[in-house]
């Protein structure tokens, strides 16, 4: 099972012969673009959390302060309130003897340090009595003030906006205006607690003078104020109350232009960034009413300060992020560093065994080349004995040959250059002829080779020397590892599939070994069953075979009972294995994706067999055939396909041009034949280069032709 | 007369076989061990053909076809290529190079035989 993930995985990482860097840049992107992601997500979260944190902040500083500043303005409007009671005050007020009422509350402005002055007022606004009697503002009318306006509507007390003192323009103040109210009693006797409010019995107003001043300090002494940070107080019109920076000024300012009371103004509590433009800073400004009374706190933060924590936040996170990002990064250049070292390993690994398969023939040839010349005699005469010797050399180094083909059969597999050379093949005779070479071998073991075939010829499009490669190989183990019993081949044809196996009674395979009997990585390690004569390649060479085949090939074994290896090849239509003939000459690897074909096409067959003789043309025919021939089949994956009056050459490793020296050389070559038996000008020759798959839409007559041909000469 | 074959490979025992065949086939063969040596003897002898062989794609090999393409002595021989490494790359090579065949190591002597006397017979007077 891990084998098997294993090989998936192999796959996916070392597909053969294809481009592979989108995968790799992919693992690597899918590795990196997450944590990048993740990153930006955190570092935006991190920021708005703490942006959030240090408003809210300011916000509820400022929150703290209109609290405090309502408390100590419900404690004025209280006090105001329980003087205006005092039964001393309303007897003498009740017969209109202002004098001798104030006396009952001069104590008052002595008594309270934040009560300046008090003052007694009739309905009607006129100042009646006042105590400290300096400066002297009895006599006074001021029924056009906003506190007579306020006090008079409901008779209910009031506070009023800043205003300055008319008689000191420089002291601010603010005044509480309270009803005097006579109260009797009402419903319920017996509760004498239980008061009813009667505003016809109002016998004048009191009225107490706040310094601004005294009640600003009284209001910054309960809040801490960070070093930079400051707190302004307006009232219910925008005039300031207290600004640090106006303390001594004087005068009554109005700051209903600042952004900040504007918005108080509305109605609206909350905090922002505001830029001052005059000190060119950026601060945070939160700004909460004052209930019940209209007026507003604002606090001002420089925008460092405010932002002091998030600043060190955000810097703390990103040092953070900055790390993973790294890391991620470098796991990422890691993998793609074994990755790009493991491929440049198994490149360097197959272009090993091609150079040295490559390099071993050379000698090779020598070799045999040599030894050939002497038992051909070509130097000098041989004994019998001699030559006997010679031929056992000559027969080993065939065997070597066979050893270096299939590692360079494994070689071409991996760099995807291995090639069918489709054709229609009698699968059934393909058996018996393989079968027949074991037959000695398998009679000195004592095993039978059992035959179970159908009774008539199966034609299927298969390349004919590789499916003998296959089954050699399989017959070839089968015989190897049987001791006893006997060997069975099988073909069965199904209606759309034909399935051949090799079945024998030998020692079987071990489960371990079943799972990867056909992987890469099986390939050249050593077990006790593939430490044989062969390479260990045959069945990686075999399945390999058998997909390119379209099929599909599995093995069943029991250990110590035998083992059954069965393949399944499918069956084309003619069409569709021209087609598929073609598909795999294509060369795979490389730029070029097309497959270039010369096409001779003797377009007077007819004529010439009537006025020659079926004979001599067919002489003919094969003599070009042989020229053609020669010329082609010297270099591996040129196939040349010969049919009753046309020949097709297939040069996947050439590219056009290439292909029209080609064409010179074999028409020479032909015309050089035709002159010297004087046919030139009877034999109408039409030959055109071909690229396939182009020619499928571009020349559609001749490519019909060229399937024709194909289908023809391959189903002979 | 005999015709002479200048052949060129780095492998001694490769150059005595196909000596020995050539030989045995009437042609008079000269043979050269290295690129310097191709070109001094195709100068120097004026064979009728040189059967070269190239290797590695950065080889020798390479370097003494196209001294031997450049030359106004020499670039009138036709040659011959064998190769171990017969990729796309090294047939390019050899065909932009106006070589007259094209043989894959290893090969049937047969190949050689035939490439060679088709050289031969073109030369005197068929036409291509």
């Amino acid at each position: 099972m891990l084998n098997k993930i294993k090989i998936i995985i192999d796959r996916i990482l070392f597909p053969r012969h294809r481009k592979i860097w989108h995968i790799y840049t992919g693992i690597a992107g899918l590795l990196i673009f997450p944590v990048i992601f993740m990153s930006t997500l955190s570092l935006y979260n991190t920021y708005r959390t703490a942006t959030k944190f240090a408003l809210s902040e300011n916000k509820s500083e400022a929150y703290l302060v209109a609290s405090i500043l309502k408390e100590r303005l419900d404690m004025l409007v209280e006090f105001g309130k329980s003087v205006a009671q005092r039964p001393n005050l309303i007897g003498p007020l009740e017969e209109g003897k202002w004098d001798e009422a104030i006396k009952a509350i001069a104590s008052v402005p002595v008594d309270f340090e934040y009560v300046d002055r008090v003052l007694l007022v009739d309905k009607q606004g006129v100042i009646r009595a006042q105590s400290p009697d300096q400066p002297n503002y009895v006599g006074l009318r001021r029924s056009d003030i906003d506190w007579y306006r306020g006090v008079s509507k409901e008779w209910k007390t009031f506070v009023s906006q800043v205003y300055s003192d008319p008689v000191i323009p420089e002291r601010n103040i603010i005044a509480i205006a309270v009803p005097i109210k006579i109260y009797g009693l009402t419903g319920d006797e017996s509760n004498i607690y239980r008061y009813a409010i009667n505003s016809d019995k109002v016998v004048g107003i009191l009225l107490l003078h706040v310094s601004v001043k005294t009640f600003a300090d009284l209001a910054r002494e309960e809040t801490a104020v960070d070093p930079g940070e400051f707190i302004y107080i307006i009232d219910n019109i925008g005039n300031l109350v207290v600004h640090p920076k106006f303390q001594d000024m004087g005068g009554v300012i109005n700051y209903k232009d600042a952004p900040a009371v504007q918005k108080l103004l509305a109605g609206v509590r909350g905090s922002e960034i505001n830029y001052n433009p005059i000190e060119k800073e950026r601060r945070v400004v939160a700004f909460e009413r004052v209930k019940n009374y209209g007026w507003g706190v604002v606090v001002v933060k420089p925008y460092d300060l405010a932002f002091a924590q998030r600043s060190q936040n955000l810097k703390n996170a990103s040092f953070f992020h900055l790390i993973m990002l790294m890391l991620s990064v470098l796991a990422a250049m890691l993998i793609l560093f074994i990755l790009t070292e493991r491929r440049r390993i198994d490149a360097l690994k197959d272009d090993f065994i091609s150079t040295v398969s490559h390099e071993i023939r050379n000698p090779l040839f020598a070799i045999r080349e040599s030894i050939s010349q002497v038992t051909e005699g070509i130097r000098g005469p041989i004994t019998k004995e001699q030559n006997d010797f010679l031929e056992i050399a000559l027969t080993s180094i065939d065997r070597l040959s066979r050893i270096i083909n299939d590692l360079l059969d494994v070689a071409k597999m991996d760099a995807g250059k291995l090639r069918l050379n489709f054709k229609w093949c009698n699968v059934v005779g393909i058996a018996r002829q393989s079968m027949a070479v074991f037959s000695s071998q398998a009679r000195v073991k004592g095993i039978e080779i059992k035959e179970r075939f159908p009774n008539e010829e199966l034609h299927i499009f298969i390349d004919e020397e590789r499916i003998i490669q296959v089954l050699f190989n399989l017959i070839g183990n089968a015989l190897k590892f049987t001791q006893s019993g006997f060997i069975e081949v099988a073909i069965i044809d199904k209606s759309d599939v034909v399935e051949c196996s090799v079945a024998d009674t030998g020692i079987g395979i071990s489960k371990e070994r079943l799972a990867d009997i056909f992987s890469k990585s099986s390939r050249y390690t050593s077990t006790s069953r593939s430490r044989g004569k062969g390479t260990g390649l045959g069945l990686v060479i075999t399945k390999e075979i058998i997909t390119m085949h379209g099929g599909n090939i599995l093995v069943e074994s029991a250990e110590n009972k035998g083992s059954k290896v069965t393949f399944i090849l499918p069956k084309y239509s003619p069409q569709e294995a021209a087609t598929r003939f073609l598909d795999n000459m294509i060369p795979s690897g490389g730029r070029k994706k097309s497959l270039v074909m010369i096409f001779y096409d003797i377009e007077n067959m007819g004529i010439l067999k009537s006025k020659f003789g079926n004979e001599k043309i067919i002489s003919i025919k094969q003599k070009m055939e042989k020229f053609i021939n020669l010329y082609i089949r010297r270099v591996a994956g040129d196939i040349e396909l010969t049919g009753t009056q046309a020949f097709l050459v297939l040069l996947p490793s050439l590219d056009t041009a290439h292909a029209s020296l080609t064409v010179n050389r074999i028409g020479g070559s032909i015309n050089e034949y035709l002159t010297e038996e004087g046919l030139l000008s009877e034999v109408k020759l039409n030959t055109s280069i071909i690229t396939y798959p182009q020619v499928r839409n571009k020349n559609k007559d001749l490519f019909a032709k060229l399937v024709n041909h194909i289908v023809e000469c391959k189903m002979r | 007369m005999a015709k002479k074959i200048l052949i060129a490979d780095d492998d001694p025992s490769l150059v005595e076989v196909l000596t020995s065949r050539l030989r045995q086939h009437n042609y008079e063969v000269i043979c050269a061990f290295d690129a310097m040596q191709v070109m001094t003897m195709a100068m120097s002898r004026r064979p009728d053909l040189i059967i070269l062989d190239i290797k590695m794609p950065a080889g020798t090999g390479r370097g003494a076809l196209e001294n031997l393409k450049n030359s106004s002595t020499t670039f009138t021989i036709p040659v011959i290529v064998i190769t171990a490494y017969p990729n796309e790359e090294v047939r390019g090579f050899a065909v932009k190079n106006g070589v007259v065949d094209f043989i894959e190591k290893p090969f049937q002597v047969e190949v050689l035989l035939n490439s060679i006397e088709r050289v031969f017979r073109k030369e005197e007077g068929g036409n291509i």
